[in-house]
């Protein structure tokens, strides 16, 4: 679906490459997570997922696609759609659903189609019920839910998010994973996770982990987690199961994400 | 001895009379000593940042009072002002309430303003720039010119280096990455070592408050729902759970582990857990 050939990226002609040598697939229908710190990339890695940046040196090809064909950037980005950190940067109505309805308007579709595919899009992140209400009155998190169905309108194949939950509570967080991670596991949309929240990622199906624009780990969250002192190396945190385990005795098996395996883990290590 | 600071009985409504009529803080009580360090937790819209704003006399209480070293800061316009410099606010993304045309200048806004000298102005804001980790260069820049996390900082050299007696901190690390956030948590306790000064801070992080907190003030729906040590608080994670809230994953490991018989000590940082593990092994 999304494809990295070798690709590097500079802002400016001479500059230091932000991102070098990056070779990645995400295929249809994944859920990945791109983790690293402020500064690491992620966001860049992102931007070039649908033509806002373009290679300056590699391909990236969305579909088949390669983003520097300036004449398919249009499919690209119906196919590949993105949200950002702020949605209030984002949202450009006062009303929900003509917030939602905005790209279908300005792509000329019949209005009987975007009557139909903004209530879609709506249900999809459980905010039908607010379709008249204005946004600035809606919560962190409902206000990202919004603008995740503003991309959904669009009807993409892959929805890129970059940091959609850095700024919601933990209430907010919730709301708008299990808003994603449902797209992913009931309709098959593919997407990546820009985070950089470690239980997050552990959600995901994949896990890329970014440091100094390069790619520097990636596995699934069991198998990138349980490399505490990798972690540790690129300054990144583990979830706390994995610390306690690794605390407690570094030989375990560490790939414990869940408070119920983790307690496995520990029953037999009190048992054993 | 007086409390460095007591809040007595605080009610806040917001517009009172009026269809929009709000009760955000509810019959609130509570006291903070020299040198400690607190943390608030509670969900969004339970009143955290209404209480926050008391503390200083941002706010007038709909009822109750606000003491600082034993006095009411409301009790007349000189206390009142006191009050504004005993108590630093930072407020929520500080970042961006940066005006000055250097970061120095931006720094020195809060001392200047106290009517110190310019030597002691320079003083607390050089002092507060290098607790934060601005380099000199740092100090002739724009604040614009330098990156979010930075920016953060600045802002909150700028409270600093007004030397309140209470630090105040509305979610410091909000939207930072774990290593940003371990430097601001960083920068603080440096701080409140240095000058001994309380410090309270706000958060979501059920994590963030067992790791750093000596107290704990759990506001839910306006109230305190719970008060006191870490310990004391996340001893009672099934309420804090059916409240609503989360408790550190440790936390919710170790309920575990008590519910299939395993006899555990409370713990809420991995560390500590591991000890009372291996101190259970080890017993056996």
């Amino acid at each position: 679906m999304i494809e990295f050939k070798n690709v590097s990226f500079a802002y400016e002609e001479g500059a230091k490459n932000v991102l070098s040598d990056i070779d990645l697939e995400i295929k249809k229908g994944e859920c990945v997570a791109v983790l690293g710190h402020n500064g690491c990339g992620k966001s860049t890695l992102a931007k070039l997922m649908n033509g806002i940046l373009i290679p300056t040196a590699g391909d990236v090809f969305v579909n088949g696609l390669s983003t520097r064909d300036e004449e398919r950037l249009f499919d690209i980005r119906r196919a590949a759609g993105m949200v950002f950190q702020n949605s209030d940067n984002q949202i450009v109505s006062s009303i929900v659903e003509e917030d939602v309805a905005f790209a279908c308007e300005n792509l000329g579709m019949e209005s009987a189609e975007i009557r139909k595919r903004v209530d879609e899009a709506l249900s999809a992140v459980d905010m039908l019920e607010y379709r008249t209400h204005a946004p600035h009155l809606l919560s962190g998190g409902q206000k990202q839910r919004v603008a995740i169905a503003g991309v959904l309108a669009m009807e993409p194949q892959a929805l890129i998010l970059d940091e959609p939950t850095a700024m919601l509570d933990p209430r907010g967080r919730r709301e708008v994973l299990d808003t994603v991670l449902g797209l992913n596991r009931e309709k098959g949309m593919t997407v990546v996770l820009i985070t950089h929240h470690m239980d997050e990622a552990a959600l995901c199906s994949r896990v890329v982990v970014m440091h100094e624009g390069r790619i520097a780990l990636t596995g699934t969250p069991k198998e990138v987690f349980s490399q505490v002192e990798k972690m540790r190396e690129l300054s990144l945190d583990v979830p706390q199961t994995v610390k306690l385990l690794y605390e407690l005795d570094s030989s375990l098996d560490l790939t414990a994400l869940s408070v119920k395996e983790c307690a496995d883990q520990i029953e037999k290590y009190l048992r054993g | 001895m007086t409390d460095l600071l007591t809040v007595e009985n605080l009610t806040h409504i917001y517009s009172p009379g009026t269809p929009f009529e709000k009760k955000a803080l509810s019959d609130v009580s509570f006291s903070i000593g020299e040198s400690e360090m607190t943390a608030v937790i509670g969900q969004t819209g339970r009143g955290k940042s209404t209480l926050i704003q008391h503390l200083n006399g941002i706010l007038k209480p709909t009822s109750g009072r606000v003491l600082i070293h034993g006095e009411d800061i409301r009790s007349d316009k000189r206390l009142l002002r006191a009050a504004r410099f005993a108590v630093g606010l930072v407020f929520q993304y500080p970042e961006y309430q940066l005006f000055e045309e250097t970061v120095l200048k931006d720094i020195s806004f809060g001392p200047k303003n106290m009517g110190l000298s310019n030597e002691e102005t320079e003083r607390r804001a050089l002092e507060a720039a290098q607790i934060v980790g601005l380099s000199e260069d740092d100090l002739s820049k724009s604040p614009f010119e330098l990156s979010g996390g930075q920016k953060r900082r600045v802002a909150i050299a700028g409270i600093l280096a007004m030397e309140p007696q209470l630090l105040v901190l509305d979610e410091p690390t909000a939207g930072l990455d774990p290593r940003g956030r371990e430097q601001i948590i960083g920068y603080i306790k440096n701080y409140r070592e240095k000058h001994r000064t309380s410090v309270i801070f706000v958060t979501h992080s059920m994590e963030d408050a067992a790791e750093n907190a000596q107290r704990l003030i759990v506001l839910h729906r306006g109230s305190i729902l719970m008060q006191g040590t870490p310990f004391e608080v996340f001893e009672r994670a099934e309420e804090l759970k059916s409240a609503g809230l989360g408790v550190p994953k440790v936390c919710e490991v170790i309920s575990e582990l008590r519910s299939r018989g395993i006899n555990l000590k409370t713990a809420f940082t991995p560390e500590a857990a591991a000890s009372v593990i291996k101190g259970a092994r080890a017993r056996d």
